[in-house]
């Protein structure tokens, strides 16, 4: 099985040197992947001196791969512009790539610093595409803000994987979990500063100052990977590192858990008065992280596979929301909520597009995202009935504000203070959203594969 | 235009048929059941996939939804003939239609909650379909009040998970004390009970087949039919709440529907309260006689929308009723029907809704639920009697005011559907009952003299007391009219305090807490002001010669002699 991870990390790089097919490139990978996808669930298998793969990490490197190809084919219009390929340097594509590598790789290595340095890796071609191809003179602090927030919160995790390597002597996750690397330790407070890291990237409510404006200022496929692939990021190191550090159930991890769920409720409501579009998906965004990682924490094992479920069904969706929103953005050259609207009469097939994708946001059933929040609300339900109704709360709060967003969009008139509309749209934005939607609807017919 | 009419129309009577032979064939009717269950995942320990039963309870509801979808979208190539996006319309109108029929089908809840949350989905397109502020604020209220209840369903599969099956039949094996009451609560927020209901009358912004699919046939009873299904795991109190909560919907209904003026108001309350009346069944334990009830409605009712969608197509879209008037000079065979359907609700002896409701009064009298419902229940009887008079008086008289000024009965497909309708409306109840013996129940009350004639003498009374208190003016008087035409102040409360309060409040929230101490304070002052600080003392160090010489110098004996 290494040897095909080798050929789609291969097909990745080839991918780099072409411009216009990258995305075909990236076809034959995802194609590569599927093929692997008949590993056993819950083991964890060493494939190599630093390949570790199990079923979870597979279900991740699947989430990178598409949503790469996603973003590379709704920014069709950045890769043609004539003016940049006359620039010389990097292009999008290349930067897209960069990311997609860097996050296959991070989902797969078994080795702690090698996890660690594809942690921060990523984070070198996010900062330039949002700075060279973002839109609006905003996107300095954004993209300052995102790395100092990330950076600077991942040092006290990068002391105590160093520290942990000079006291087990091995940098191996599998091998320093069976030596017994921290049972020695009490770990509720060092639990917490190592994993700040992976929360300030999931991002928990008071650490995500930094994601709604990196996903506004981004580009198209900027935004699309941060929501996509980078923010899973935070969850799959959670998992790790619970998993690694043996941390009990204690005072700690429950504040964290409570921190996190009252957070998503708050930002959920924060999401039904934001005026611009890319803003409300974003903070609905940080709604959906808080309620996999207040799950996730709960120590239940339905909890974990509910997770990544999340993790799997948002990561899909929301990508395909900001490619709609970028549609009306090339409609009428603005963002905001007062212009973009009313193409309910204009435009049937997109307006259908964005209700389906609405209606997938808040847990439509029977597609991923419902099966995911059901078994996130039972499984708080089942730790604290209190925590159960503050989960139900939030859905509650997602489907206003999903049903908020459509409605902005799609009632009513269209406004009259566009200037030159443009009506000349292309269906680019719309081919993700029809592979999303066959994804997340045919999910429930394999439901074993995502609930890992 | 009447091709689409025609083969929507025709593939919903055709499935109709099918599905009657199919019944008539399979012998559902004297007692088999069809189950069929999907196994979806192994990973808990219990059986999570989709089970599909077909019962009698089943192919009765299903049929009854194919016919008034069938006569419905005969309507609406009437209704909305001017319409340029009729397609649409009618492949909204499918959706919902298949919604309800996965809601039917699959008495499960993850199989349930596809066309749960299906229906309040489509329904909220359904109610937008005019492009106005108006159906926008109905939609958001309608599509929020029952996301409350997809929520309490919600809470019921977590609250299952933990049991062994997410079926009907589940309490059979365990059940938990929370999942009657939330599932109740869910069903509650449905069927548009206290404190839920300010959303029916609200969506009487969608079109008039809409409204005649949705809010008197399928949309309300989805939760009547999910209380039915699941009524194994209501217990006492859940039972109790369940009658103190629909008496005062009935209560509200009925005495709202004195006071409103809107004509398809007045015909949603009386949905409302009938809706009341079968949860009130259901919470003294005759399930069968409710669903009887839910059937016959069903059909009587969808006739009273559709003979008011043809006062209100006719008078150029007013929906006012204090601007209606004079249909029983020119569009004789609506007015026929309108007065059949209202008799029927009042439970005129022998028209088909007088079968249920005599069920309904005998069981009342025969069960132990108390001395206060009773006298409730004989009110709401009377108020519905009150208002349905009212409306038979508003819509037939003429009082020079009414914009009916010419008629044109040409209109096939109004004929059409109206006749249809009125076929089911006539025999439905009278049909079912020799087709489905559990329908034919025997009550077991003292058939006196003395105590039917008390009812009809007390209806009678109580009706000329409130004809008479309505024609003075007091000021008593003002205000109870404005109590009781904003539905005891619930709409206002609902839609105005609760929305304005919450977005307010999220706001200000934004702006003191997310930008004001999150983005200002700990990037801008805290963190920003640190890491530049930090930066220039650097620099300082670097462009001065003896601070060079020391740093260096100190960095260098650190190296050397650590260790």
């Amino acid at each position: 099985m290494s040897c095909v991870l080798m050929l789609s990390v291969s097909c990745i790089l080839w991918g780099l040197g072409m411009n216009e097919v990258g995305w075909l490139i990236m076809v034959c990978a995802v194609a590569l992947l599927v093929v692997m996808m008949d590993c056993p669930f819950n083991f964890y298998i060493l494939k190599s001196e630093w390949l570790g793969v199990d079923e979870m990490s597979v279900l991740m490197v699947l989430l990178c791969l598409l949503v790469s190809m996603m973003s590379l084919v709704s920014s069709t219009k950045e890769v043609k512009n004539g003016f940049v390929v006359l620039m010389s340097g990097w292009s999008v594509v290349e930067m897209v790539m960069f990311i997609c590598l860097g996050s296959v790789l991070f989902f797969s290595v078994c080795s702690w610093m090698d996890f660690f340095f594809f942690f921060e890796f990523s984070l070198v071609p996010t900062f330039f595409l949002i700075l060279k191809w973002g839109y609006q003179p905003e996107r300095l602090q954004a993209a300052v803000f995102m790395l100092l927030y990330t950076v600077g919160s991942s040092l006290p995790l990068l002391m105590s994987l160093v520290y942990f390597w000079s006291y087990v002597k091995s940098d191996n996750m599998l091998l320093s979990k069976m030596v017994g690397g921290w049972k020695d330790f009490n770990m509720n407070w060092p639990w917490l500063i190592m994993s700040l890291s992976f929360l300030v990237k999931l991002p928990v409510y008071g650490a995500h100052a930094w994601l709604p404006k990196a996903h506004v200022e981004a580009p198209l496929s900027g935004s699309m990977l941060l929501a996509g692939v980078l923010l899973k990021f935070g969850g799959y190191g959670l998992i790790r590192l619970m998993w690694f550090s043996e941390v009990t159930n204690s005072t700690i991890v429950l504040f964290v858990l409570v921190f996190s769920l009252w957070g998503g409720v708050l930002s959920s409501g924060v999401c039904s008065c934001q005026s611009d579009l890319k803003s409300l998906i974003a903070y609905s965004s940080i709604g959906h992280m808080a309620l996999s990682l207040s799950v996730l924490l709960s120590f239940y094992s339905v909890g974990k596979m509910a997770c990544v479920c999340v993790l799997y069904s948002h990561g899909i969706c929301s990508p395909i929301l900001f490619s709609l929103a970028a549609n009306s953005y090339e409609f009428c050259q603005s963002r905001s909520i007062m212009l973009s609207k009313g193409i309910s009469r204009i435009f049937p097939v997109i307006s259908g597009v964005w209700f389906f994708f609405c209606i997938l946001n808040m847990g439509f059933p029977p597609s991923l995202n419902f099966f995911s929040e059901v078994y996130s609300v039972g499984g708080l339900l089942s730790l604290q009935w209190l925590l159960g109704l503050m989960g139900g709360l939030m859905c509650l709060m997602t489907g206003a504000y999903c049903l908020i967003l459509y409605s902005l969009v799609n009632h009513g008139v269209v406004s009259s203070m566009v200037f030159k509309p443009g009506l000349n749209l292309s269906y680019r934005y719309l081919v993700s959203s029809v592979f999303g939607g066959v994804l997340l609807l045919g999910g429930t017919l394999c439901l074993d594969m995502f609930f890992v | 235009m009447s091709v689409s009419v025609g083969a929507v129309a025709l593939s919903y009577f055709f499935f109709f048929l099918f599905f009657f032979f199919l019944m008539l064939v399979s012998g559902v009717l004297k007692g088999s059941v069809l189950v069929l269950e999907w196994e979806m995942s192994e990973k808990f320990f219990m059986e999570m996939g989709f089970c599909m039963v077909l019962d009698w309870v089943a192919c009765m509801f299903v049929l009854s939804v194919l016919f008034i979808s069938g006569c419905v979208s005969i309507f609406s190539g009437f209704y909305l003939s001017h319409e340029n996006f009729l397609k649409r319309f009618f492949f909204l109108v499918q959706l919902f239609v298949l919604s309800m029929i996965l809601l039917i089908l699959f008495p499960n809840y993850l199989g349930l909650m596809v066309g749960w949350d299906g229906l309040g989905v489509v329904s909220f397109l359904l109610v937008v379909y005019y492009l106005s502020s108006n159906s926008l604020s109905a939609g958001m209220i309608t599509a929020l009040s029952n996301r409350i209840g997809d929520v309490c369903f919600l809470l019921v599969i977590g609250l299952m998970s933990s049991m062994l099956s997410y079926s009907m039949w589940g309490v059979l094996l365990m059940s938990g004390f929370f999942m009657g009451f939330l599932m109740m609560l869910g069903s509650m927020t449905k069927s548009a009970q206290v404190p839920f209901s300010a959303w029916l009358p609200e969506a009487m912004a969608a079109p008039t087949p809409v409204s005649t699919l949705v809010h008197s046939s399928t949309l309300v009873t989805a939760g009547v039919y999910v209380v039915i299904r699941f009524s194994e795991y209501l217990g006492e109190l859940e039972k109790y709440l369940l009658m103190v909560f629909s008496m005062v919907t009935m209560f509200l209904a009925g005495s709202s529907a004195c006071a409103e003026v809107d004509m398809k108001k007045v015909v949603a309350l009386s949905t409302l309260s009938q809706v009341g009346m079968m949860m009130f069944v259901i919470s003294v334990g005759a399930n069968t006689i409710a669903f009887f009830h839910l059937l016959v409605h069903a059909f009587f009712k969808a006739l009273m929308f559709m003979c008011v969608g043809g006062v209100i197509f006719y008078s150029g879209s007013c929906q006012d009723a204090r601007l209606l008037g004079g249909a029983w000079f020119k569009l004789p065979l609506t007015s026929v029907l309108f007065l059949f359907s209202n008799l029927s609700l009042m439970g005129f002896p022998f028209f088909s809704g007088f079968y249920s409701k005599e069920l309904i009064v005998g069981v009342c009298l025969s069960s132990n639920c108390g001395f206060l419902s009773f006298i409730l229940l004989v009110v709401c009887l009377a108020l519905t009697a009150c208002y349905s008079i009212r409306s038979i008086g508003l819509v037939f008289q003429d009082m020079g005011l009414s914009s009916l000024s010419f008629y044109s009965m040409e209109n096939s497909y109004y004929l059409l559907s109206l006749l249809l309708m009125m076929n089911g409306a006539v025999m439905m109840s009278i049909v079912m009952q020799s087709l489905i013996k559990e329908f034919l129940a025997v009550s077991f009350i003292k058939g006196s003299l003395f105590y039917s004639l008390l009812i009809m003498v007390v209806v009678f009374l109580f009706n000329l007391v409130l004809f008479f208190t309505v024609s003075m003016k007091t000021m008593f008087l003002g205000f109870s009219k404005e109590f009781f035409s904003s539905m005891w102040f619930l709409s206002l409360i609902s839609g105005n305090l609760i929305s304005v309060g919450v977005l307010t409040t999220i706001s200000k929230y934004i702006n003191y807490v997310e930008m004001g101490w999150i983005r200002t304070y700990l990037w801008q002052s805290g963190v920003k002001n640190m890491f530049m600080g930090m930066s220039n003392k650097v620099l300082k160090i670097n462009f001065n010669m003896v601070g060079l010489v020391m740093f260096y110098s100190f960095c260098f004996l650190v190296m050397v002699f650590w260790r």
